[in-house]
């Protein structure tokens, strides 16, 4: 009989790091929520959510062997999954507007209170670029830290403050704040 | 609605994956599982081909040794016959035919270890080319586009800031502060906690001594996020006042103030004696500030603003100056600032009055503060 043995991420990111791919699926399955939201707000379509994710992921695989341990796994998995939804969305050259028009209205309705209306979620993409969504979301999504933001975002913890001021100015201008 | 309640709200807009995602990611899993069991297979298959190989060279190497023997065997003959001749006392020994095999041998060796060193120097020679080739169409084009001629005035620009002045800069009585300058050049320099703060249970983050007295010591209590600022007697780890507010880190502090960040892109002054806040350098331009550099006096802050940056007296309350310059200030000493451009750009700015001095790229730069 198999047992059954739960880990938490820092025994399988240990693991991991030991070359462990089934682990690395537990893991994975720990972060995919957070991981997925950055992604969302880059590429804003629910079919391309799943794709860049699995691209992601697959990069993740692929790679690491060469992942050195300067940070995290979970904010390296984070630095993979923006710049993957990145060059997808630069490669389908979507226009902002055009993939929020893949939110699925009934999803705002079911969980009204919890999440933005649909028409909110629209004009936050309309008005915001894909970098200021991406820090929209690290920053008072998931609650990162200037520096850490920067350190997936790959810039410095000043630019990272003030392209969010500059975020906060816009969502207010539109009187989204 | 404030930023933190949209972000929050924003977050819960993310889609849940749809059905068989994870079957997709599983089956990636495995296949890459079972690609790098076939690697460790074919490692074994090509480990057991090579020590065939081998087996069939020193079969070779037998052959050859034979016949080596065999031309050996006849020269000896011919040199015995010399010898004679010309009455001479020399004796030829078997262990000079056994070392010139071996010499043989080690030849083979060497044929393959000269392949690889050919190998090698053309890579080296491909990759000076390649440097060659980036400086042209790189460098020259930065340079141009900067305006700045990359040749002269290092020294001028830079004179008293080198590598050692920086780290005296950042020097506490306990170590040195990370400089983000070195954390691109993948160099971090930790702070040493003093016995007397472990001591007490302290598990101190970016640490700081307030270098006048020598006495307080400051630091935030959890890493990866805001923390409360103790303040504690660095002799003996007494507290002497914490702060009810979460905070970044200190930057600074002095007999008047604790200079102290939030991270969310507001500097707070702290009173030195209470920790109560003095005041902050929100909105002073009816724009968020971000997490400014003080001098090494502390007595002016450089910070960004929406169009750039300035230099904010702290004791007047009064702008410096301005500067419509893009870029992120690191560290400052008395005459200049040294700031993070965009595309791994160091600018270097008189602090005077922010004219821009000099541009570097970061490797360069690093390779000028660093030269002795």
């Amino acid at each position: 009989m198999g047992v059954v043995t739960e880990f938490n991420s820092k025994q399988l990111e240990t693991l991991v790091l030991a070359g462990d791919l089934k682990a690395f699926g537990q893991l994975i399955r720990l972060y995919d929520a957070d991981l997925r939201s950055v992604v969302w707000s880059v590429v804003g379509s629910r079919a391309d959510v799943d794709d860049v994710m699995q691209m992601s992921y697959e990069k993740a695989v692929n790679s690491l062997d060469k992942f050195e341990g300067r940070s995290s796994i979970k904010t390296w998995l984070y630095s993979i999954c923006y710049r993957t939804a990145i060059n997808h969305a630069k490669y389908e050259r979507r226009r902002d507007h055009e993939s929020v028009d893949a939110i699925d209205v009934s999803m705002s309705l079911v969980v009204e209170d919890q999440v933005l209306a649909t028409a909110q979620v629209k004009e936050l993409f309309d008005v915001l670029d894909i970098e200021q969504r991406g820090l929209l979301m690290a920053v008072y999504g998931l609650g990162f830290s200037f520096e850490e933001a920067g350190k997936i975002f790959g810039m410095p913890k000043g630019t990272v403050a003030s392209k969010v001021g500059r975020t906060k100015k816009k969502l207010e201008k539109r009187g989204l704040l | 609605m404030s930023i933190e309640e949209f972000g929050t709200k924003f977050r819960y807009t993310a889609p849940e994956p749809e059905a068989g995602y994870w079957d997709n990611i599983d089956s990636m899993i495995a296949k890459k599982e079972s690609e790098k069991n076939v690697d460790t297979d074919s490692e074994l298959v090509c480990l057991t081909n090579m020590e065939q190989n081998i087996f069939e060279m020193k079969n070779q190497s037998r052959r050859l040794f034979t016949i080596a023997a065999g031309i050996m065997l006849v020269a000896l003959v011919g040199a015995g016959v010399w010898i004679v001749n010309t009455g001479d006392n020399v004796e030829p020994s078997f262990a000079s035919e056994l070392e010139k095999d071996s010499e043989d041998n080690i030849t083979d060796e060497d044929a393959v270890s000269e392949s690889k060193d050919d190998d090698k120097s053309e890579t080296e020679k491909d990759r000076k080319t390649d440097s060659v080739n980036a400086d042209d169409s790189d460098g020259s084009k930065r340079a141009t586009e900067k305006g700045v001629s990359k040749d002269t005035e290092d020294s001028e620009v830079l004179a008293g800031l080198n590598a050692e002045k920086i780290e005296n800069d950042l020097k506490t009585e306990y170590g040195f502060k990370s400089v983000s300058i070195f954390e691109k050049s993948n160099m971090f320099l930790k702070p040493v906690v003093p016995d007397a703060m472990r001591s007490f249970g302290f598990d101190p983050i970016d640490p700081y001594i307030d270098n006048n007295s020598g006495k307080f010591y400051y630091s935030r209590v959890s890493e990866g996020g805001k923390g409360k600022i103790i303040v504690a007697n660095n002799f003996d780890g007494e507290v002497l006042w914490e702060t009810e507010a979460d905070y970044d880190k200190v930057l600074y502090a002095d007999d008047n103030f604790v200079v102290v960040s939030i991270g969310g892109g507001f500097d707070y002054y702290l009173d030195q004696l209470t920790g109560e806040v003095s005041f902050g350098l929100e909105n002073i331009f009816g724009w968020e500030v971000a997490p400014a550099v003080l001098s090494v006096d502390g007595k002016t802050a450089y910070g960004i603003v929406e169009n750039g940056i300035f230099a904010w007296d702290l004791y007047t309350n009064k702008v410096l100056w301005e500067s419509k310059l893009a870029a992120t200030p690191i560290i400052a000493t008395a005459d200049v600032i040294i700031l993070n451009g965009i595309e791994k750009d160091i600018y270097v700015v008189d602090a005077g009055n922010g004219n821009l001095l000099k541009t570097y790229e970061t490797d360069e730069f690093i390779k000028v503060i660093s030269a002795p």
